[in-house]
């Protein structure tokens, strides 16, 4: 006999990961503002408003979602569940929230003392939060690659986290000197060590899942995320100390870097081979978001390669390969994920109503009833166009184009006002059908 | 797919959740006596605890490509149970 089952008690309430998921898409949405009120903003990468845009996409959407979902995976995929899971969530959504809105004003408004108090509240809260699960992974009995690899996502989170205050106190606080030269250890930690790293640990687990494609590669799994974060640890402390020979340390560091793009580039086209081999070739809107996600990290990868080896750059590169690295890569990767996540969230909690009520005659609506497909597809159309204006708009930066700036920060406002709106229908599916069979609720 | 003793159910091309759906309405059918052969690509971890829920017992074992097979009766079932132990005799136990 097996007794490795999921108790229902280990699942978190619904409450828990939908408060920071149904809640994103409204960070665009006001980064979409910002850019509509300073369109100059789109060109400079240390513009008040750019950094603004910057956070309020990082923190306010990317990161909301994945602490939503670290929330919910860790009982599933780790076997842990947190403590008081609803209480926690919500000291953490209100401080990520309002740590994020503060945060942003303070840059916008170019005031050191709401930038240090959104830091401050964001500091705290996510330092809980990062500690609370480390210390629940390694009181876990769990021993696979996916803890690993959420071992070294949390640790990179950490160091990301720890850089931002550091950069902000140095920003707000006149004994602690302002070290620029640390943001870019803040982004790469940021983008290729917490992001990254999460989403491969994810993608081992959602892409065959989901996706229903063949598993990826055991030694990719074991190794990948692995080096990936050993190189960002080479090129920090070669970065802080400053220890070695000028010529020999900015070997290592390409060196490192090369092995990041390399890995990154494995990660993209084993991820697109995969899909490539799915046993059922159906249409699926989280594909179409998955593969221009991948594509354009990609094209990120080959820009990035470009620049550090050949000096070439196209446009405002740095703008650019963020751009498409945060908006193209890991903003389309998740809102695909989130049309497979949410759909399935609520009928998992709809099947436990089923099992407490014991009404297991009853149906529960079909996934695609949850988020109807057409609607999905939509909101993929205006991802595509906002995604598309918005590089072009940092491409042809020299012209000053404010009216193509205004139209690209309008589609990506509309995209994820109906992202918002696709979300919140599916998930008030649960409410409904709960409220209609007169079940009894999990949470 | 009915196969005298046991209904067959192949949900290994299917996307999360529906082998999980398919399985707990095939399970709601079975009649006395019969048990579920479940042929699934991985590990249906979710899949455990609604069975146990809803009075039902289960075997899992390794399937040919890393595949898993789970059993699937119903509780005090004993003419199920027993062919089940024929049928899952020619499985490896899936490792804990």
């Amino acid at each position: 006999m097996n007794n490795s089952a999921l108790s229902l008690e280990q699942t978190p309430p619904l409450a828990v990961p939908l408060l920071f998921m149904l809640t994103a898409p409204l960070f665009p949405v006001l980064a979409s503002m910002v850019a509509m009120a300073y369109p100059e903003s789109l060109y400079n990468r240390w513009d008040p408003a750019m950094l603004t845009i910057t956070h309020l996409l990082t923190l306010g959407f990317i990161t909301m979602v994945m602490v939503g979902a670290l929330q919910q995976l860790f009982p599933v995929l780790v076997g842990v569940r947190l403590e008081n899971p609803l209480l926690f969530s919500r000291v953490i959504y209100a401080s990520l929230m309002t740590g994020t809105l503060i945060l942003c004003s303070g840059f916008l408004l170019l005031t050191p003392v709401l930038t240090g108090a959104g830091a401050l509240l964001l500091g705290g809260s996510l330092l809980w939060l990062i500690i609370k699960l480390m210390s629940s992974l390694i009181r876990s009995d769990a021993t696979g690659h996916v803890t690993v690899g959420m071992r070294l996502a949390l640790l990179s989170f950490l160091l990301t986290v720890s850089f931002g205050l550091y950069l902000t106190a140095g920003y707000t606080l006149p004994q602690v000197p302002l070290q620029r030269s640390l943001t870019s250890l803040h982004i790469r930690w940021g983008l290729f060590g917490w992001i990254g790293l999460l989403i491969f640990t994810v993608s081992y687990q959602v892409v065959p899942m989901f996706q229903v494609t063949p598993k990826y590669p055991d030694k990719m799994i074991r190794w990948l995320a692995i080096t990936m974060f050993s190189s960002l640890v080479l090129i920090t402390i070669i970065r802080l100390t400053g220890l070695l020979p000028h010529n020999l340390d900015s070997g290592i560091v390409f060196a490192c870097e090369c092995l990041m793009l390399s890995g990154f580039t494995l990660f993209a086209l084993v991820t697109l081979r995969l899909q490539q081999q799915r046993r059922r070739k159906v249409a699926d809107v989280t594909m179409d978001f998955w593969r221009f996600g991948l594509s354009c990290l990609l094209l990120a990868l080959l820009m990035l390669a470009l620049a550090n080896a050949a000096q070439i750059s196209i446009g405002d590169t740095d703008l650019v390969v963020g751009a498409l690295l945060i908006v193209g890569f890991a903003m389309s990767l998740i809102t695909g994920m989130l049309y497979k996540i949410i759909p399935f969230l609520v009928w998992l909690h709809l099947t436990n109503t089923i099992d407490i009520s014991a009404r297991w005659q009853m149906r529960i609506p079909n996934m695609k009833k949850i988020v109807p497909d057409k609607h999905a597809r939509n909101q993929w159309r205006l991802h595509l166009l906002a995604v598309c204006l918005i590089m072009l708009s940092l491409m042809i930066s020299s012209l000053m184009i404010s009216s193509l700036v205004f139209a690209a920060s309008a589609a990506f406002m509309l995209s994820n006002l109906y992202l918002a709106f696709n979300l919140i229908r599916g998930a008030a599916v649960y409410q409904r059908f709960v409220r209609q069979f007169n079940l009894a609720e999990t949470d | 797919m009915t196969e005298g003793f046991f209904d067959y159910l192949d949900v290994s091309e299917f996307p999360a959740p529906e082998p999980l759906q398919m399985a707990l309405e095939a399970g709601e059918q079975l009649t006395p006596g019969k048990f579920l052969h479940l042929h699934h690509r991985r590990y249906p971890r979710l899949l455990f605890g609604h069975l146990e829920r809803r009075g039902f017992e289960y075997d899992t074992r390794c399937g040919p490509f890393d595949s898993c097979k789970v059993f699937i009766w119903r509780k005090e079932d004993n003419q199920a149970y027993q062919q089940v132990l024929i049928a899952a005799a020619d499985y490896p136990g899936w490792p804990e």
